[in-house]
């Protein structure tokens, strides 16, 4: 490996959005402490400017790892019950599963997250199980329509050149339904994200609790720590997710060199 | 093709949630009694709460689904479970009712009766029967006949009054007043929110479709709009407008402020601004060229053309948008009461403030069946309308 | 060799293969042809069991295929589809050498396969090895379709409307590389086509379906000299069945070779097919041409009388 296609991916990277808002949301979470003690001379009614129920850090690595954990979850169920659903097996089930997810979509996250807790209590728990519930329908919704989009011509050579059915599952179908299902993933990652901002008022630790500390007290300074963070970090991953997408469509299958 | 084989195979999904409802009636807490509304309680299952007769109602229906389940296929087959499995929801709301009537009157005035573990899994099992029999069921009104009548006998329990001494309503009756105040709320909130999106999201849209090469550019923004999580947003428009109205007094006089209906309403409307843009623009672009083209070659001027061709033709595709954004300023607008601006949230927020299951219980579900009958009575619409299921 | 058995296939009640028996020898071209909705790909599908038979026996050199695991039955022979179907996340390179993968040949050998198949299918390996199928036009794509279906040598090559999405020019000199490569290769094929020149040029034997039932098989002249009933007739031309008897027959047939008087001119294969003697004949503004038989350097005479067979 020499230097050239290294500079040249660092000086690329360094072009792109995800970059610079990466390095924003960065160092606003470990520069935050520093800076809240500066901020007075937006909030003139003189409220308390550092957030010190926790440090910043802290609350993006706890947001960071509820929905992280969640989105595993999800991702493994969702993508579970569409490969299930498009099998010769579960063919029968798709129409029900496809409307269990139209139906549950219309469900408000608050309402899911506000039923969760008498049965589990409030903090992490009713968070995680919310995030999950909601982040499979993406998951669930991108698998379905991405292992439909493939040709039926495709599949047709493919049973006829003596692909096991897992091997067409593995090597054609997934593939090559990748980035629709990546789509899934990330609009599924993106309510996560969100969805866990609200789990603050049920009593989980994410950058949301900032905010809800903050207007349930009135302290503006609160909200707009937390605001301002928890929407970089969004954007980050969203445009992290971008990034992986862009460099799917250009290379299937990892093909290096594709002439054109 | 998927024929049926001869002598086909038992559909096991009715039979698994049979199966688990049949254990959440035989082992899970039917109804819960508290002596009042913030304590735990003692949960009952539904043989002790409601004696022999009631487990038996729900086995025979349970029974049933799982004979038609393991039956050969046979015309509105499915339609029938569907109905079974919607006389079981009604079943177990009913015995809900019952029940806490009976146990309501043995004991205080301060005495609640919530509904447990158990109920919920029957509860849930139906549902879930209902929606694959719905699914799977071929004929249209084998689709909809079960879910009209599983409706209908809902609406039925609870304008009887069958239902009235489970907690859930007692709640609801001791707050009778404020929750129509809130209920108008959230449909305001929701109503302005969406205007302001159909009125700059159309206009956005549309700007995309005539501009192709901006089209890009602008999507962008708006899906970083859309990737800012929800309460951010919310909260994120109180600094601007308090400072706002602090540099502008005069704003204050037309109620505009940085906590109230206000930013609740512009949070909203920025949120539906991206399924709108989108939608319209995608509804438009649909329409064939050649059809635009033709209608061109005919002389047909720009107007005319919008007017016969564009919009007829991006009707369905503009209604979905309509009933997506709708069903999504919903779920959101619950949100609202956390800065202030009221709606169903309020009774969320303020019974887990107060630990007060019931009360979440009552703004939870209350979104959830708002946010339902927009989405079905729309997507009804839209069938009506344009002779094709919504998709 | 491939042998039907009254073999039947029905779908919700109607019966798209029925009773059908046929037997296709080694190294033959075997055209399956008919209207749509005729039973001829589903019988195709049965084959390569992508398709079970509810009734009857299709043996593969005397062993009967339902004993075979499809997946193993189904690297024994190559499949070719009208939609081509390449994968389109992989190479010209890796979607031929899909078959030699999954059966675990070394790469060395994989690589001068594939390399030895795109030269036979007209492609230059060292161009469009590395393309993928949308930087192909259809022909192409349709070629290295050939290529994949070829790759791991198969006992039976099986094509379903394989060049119908193609254009006409394009579609003729596929069909001249199939036929070449077959000579070659001595490969089994089963085609299903619905267009009659392309079941003339290819077809060793015609097998005409109706309804799901075989009712004629043949040579491409034996056939339209004797249609089986009014609708193979049509089939094949109707009031234009005679010109297409013209692609099917070849000079040799209908020319005089003992006839000593000699004509002027550019002489004509005795292996061209009547129609192109027809046409040299209309644009020439004669009634006789000169033949010569290339294997052997005979000379004779072809007049028109003789070439509308009176």
């Amino acid at each position: 490996m020499n230097a050239g296609p290294a500079a040249d991916g660092a000086s690329r990277l360094l072009r792109r959005p995800v970059f610079w808002v990466g390095a924003v949301f960065l160092a606003l979470t470990f520069g935050m402490h520093a800076l809240a003690p500066h901020l007075g001379f937006l909030f003139p009614e003189g409220a308390r400017l550092v957030y010190t129920r926790a440090s910043f850090p802290e609350l993006v690595a706890s947001h960071a790892l509820l929905t992280g954990a969640a989105s595993l979850v999800a991702i493994a169920i969702g993508l579970s019950a569409a490969v299930f659903a498009t099998r010769p097996a579960g063919r029968d089930y798709a129409a029900t599963l496809e409307m269990l997810s139209a139906v549950a979509q219309t469900f408000p996250p608050v309402a899911v997250l506000a039923l969760a807790v008498p049965s589990l209590g409030y903090g992490a728990l009713p968070t995680v199980f919310a995030l999950v519930l909601y982040g499979v329908l993406p998951v669930m919704g991108g698998a379905l329509a991405g292992l439909g989009s493939v040709p039926g011509a495709v599949l047709d050579a493919a049973d006829g050149a003596g692909f096991t059915p897992g091997g067409r599952l593995w090597r054609i179908e997934l593939p090559l339904a990748a980035p629709i299902i990546l789509a899934g993933i990330r609009t599924s990652v993106t309510i996560g994200i969100g969805t866990a901002t609200i789990g603050s008022t049920v009593g989980a630790l994410t950058l949301g609790s900032p905010i809800i500390d903050g207007l349930s007290g009135d302290n503006p300074a609160f909200v707009l720590q937390g605001t301002v963070l928890v929407a970089l970090f969004a954007v980050t991953v969203d445009l992290g997710f971008g990034e992986v997408e862009r460099a799917l469509v250009r290379q299937p299958s990892g093909a290096s060199s594709r002439t054109r | 093709m998927a024929a049926a084989r001869p002598g086909g195979r038992v559909d096991a999904l009715p039979l698994l949630l049979a199966a688990i409802a049949l254990a959440a009636v035989a082992f899970g807490g039917f109804i819960v009694v508290a002596p009042n509304r913030l304590l735990s309680g003692a949960p009952l299952t539904l043989w002790q709460a409601q004696g022999a007769g009631a487990p038996a109602a729900v086995l025979t229906l349970l029974a049933l689904i799982a004979t038609l389940a393991g039956l050969r296929d046979f015309r509105f087959r499915w339609a029938l479970i569907g109905l079974a499995a919607g006389a079981l929801v009604i079943a177990a709301m009913a015995l809900a009712g019952l029940a806490a009537a009976a146990h309501a009157e043995d004991a205080g005035r301060l005495t609640r009766v919530s509904l447990g573990a158990g109920f919920w899994t029957l509860l849930a099992a139906g549902l879930l029967i209902l929606a694959d029999a719905v699914g799977r069921e071929r004929s249209l009104p084998g689709k909809v006949v079960p879910v009209l009548a599983t409706g209908l006998g809902m609406a039925l329990l609870m304008a009887g009054g069958t239902l009235s001494q489970l907690s859930l309503a007692r709640e609801y009756a001791v707050r009778h007043q404020a929750y129509l105040h809130e209920l108008l709320r959230h449909l305001e909130l929701t109503g302005a929110g969406l205007a302001l999106a159909l009125l700059i999201g159309g206009a956005i849209g549309l700007m995309a479709y005539r501009r192709p090469r901006r089209a890009g550019s602008v999507f962008a923004v708006l899906d970083i709009v859309q990737t800012i999580p929800s309460l951010a947003l919310f909260a994120l428009l109180i600094g601007p407008l308090t400072a706002l109205t602090a540099l502008l007094p005069g704003l204050r006089q037309l109620g505009i402020s940085g906590i109230g209906p206000f930013p609740a309403i512009l949070a909203l409307g920025l949120y539906g601004l991206l399924p709108v843009a989108r939608g319209v623009h995608a509804g438009l672009s649909s329409v064939p060229n050649a059809v635009v083209e033709a209608a061109r070659g005919m002389g047909l001027t720009e107007a005319q053309i919008v007017r016969h061709t564009l919009v007829p033709l991006a009707l369905p595709t503009l209604f979905q948008t309509l009933r997506i954004t709708l069903v999504q300023l919903i779920g959101l607008a619950v949100l609202a009461a956390l800065i202030g601006a009221g709606g169903l949230g309020t009774f969320i927020f303020q019974g887990l403030g107060q630990t007060a299951v019931d009360l979440v219980l009552l703004g939870a579900l209350s979104a959830i069946v708002l946010a339902l009958l927009a989405d079905i009575g729309l997507r009804g619409l839209a069938f009506l309308l344009f002779r094709r299921p919504a998709r | 060799m491939i042998e039907f058995e009254s073999v039947t296939r029905s779908f919700g009640g109607t019966r798209a293969v029925d009773e059908v028996t046929l037997a296709v020898e080694r190294g033959t071209i075997c055209a399956l042809v008919g209207t749509s909705g005729s039973g001829k790909s589903t019988l195709l599908r049965l084959v390569n069991r992508l398709l079970d038979p509810d009734g009857g026996r299709i043996r593969l050199d005397g062993v009967d295929i339902a004993g075979i695991a499809p997946v193993e039955l189904r690297r024994r022979m190559g499949y070719v589809i009208q939609s081509v179907g390449l994968f389109p996340h992989w190479t010209v390179e890796r979607n031929v050498a899909t078959v030699p993968l999954l059966l675990g040949w070394p790469a060395a050998r994989i690589a001068a396969r594939v390399a030895e198949l795109l030269d036979l299918v007209g492609l230059a390996p060292d161009v469009h090895a590395r393309r993928y199928p949308d930087e192909l036009s259809g022909g192409q794509q349709q070629r290295v379709g050939v290529a994949r279906a070829l790759a791991a040598d198969p006992e039976l090559l099986l094509m379903d409307e394989p060049f119908g999405a193609v254009d006409p020019p394009t579609r003729r000199s596929l069909q001249d590389s199939l036929a070449a490569i077959q000579k070659r290769t001595g490969t089994t094929i089963i085609i299903v086509t619905h267009d009659v020149e392309e079941a003339i040029r290819l077809g060793g034997t015609l097998a005409v379906l109706e309804h799901g039932r075989l009712v004629q098989t043949g040579t491409p002249a034996a056939v339209l000299a004797h249609p089986a009933n009014e609708q193979v007739a049509r089939f094949f031309g109707g009031p234009l069945l005679g010109l297409h008897l013209l692609q099917a027959l070849n000079v040799g047939n209908r020319a005089n070779f003992t006839d000593p008087s000699q004509v002027g001119g550019e002489p004509i294969d005795a292996d061209a097919s009547l129609e192109t003697a027809l046409a040299r004949m209309i644009a020439e503004g004669t009634s006789r041409l000169p033949v010569v038989n290339p294997a052997n350097g005979r000379r004779g005479v072809l007049e028109l009388a003789e070439l509308v067979g009176l």
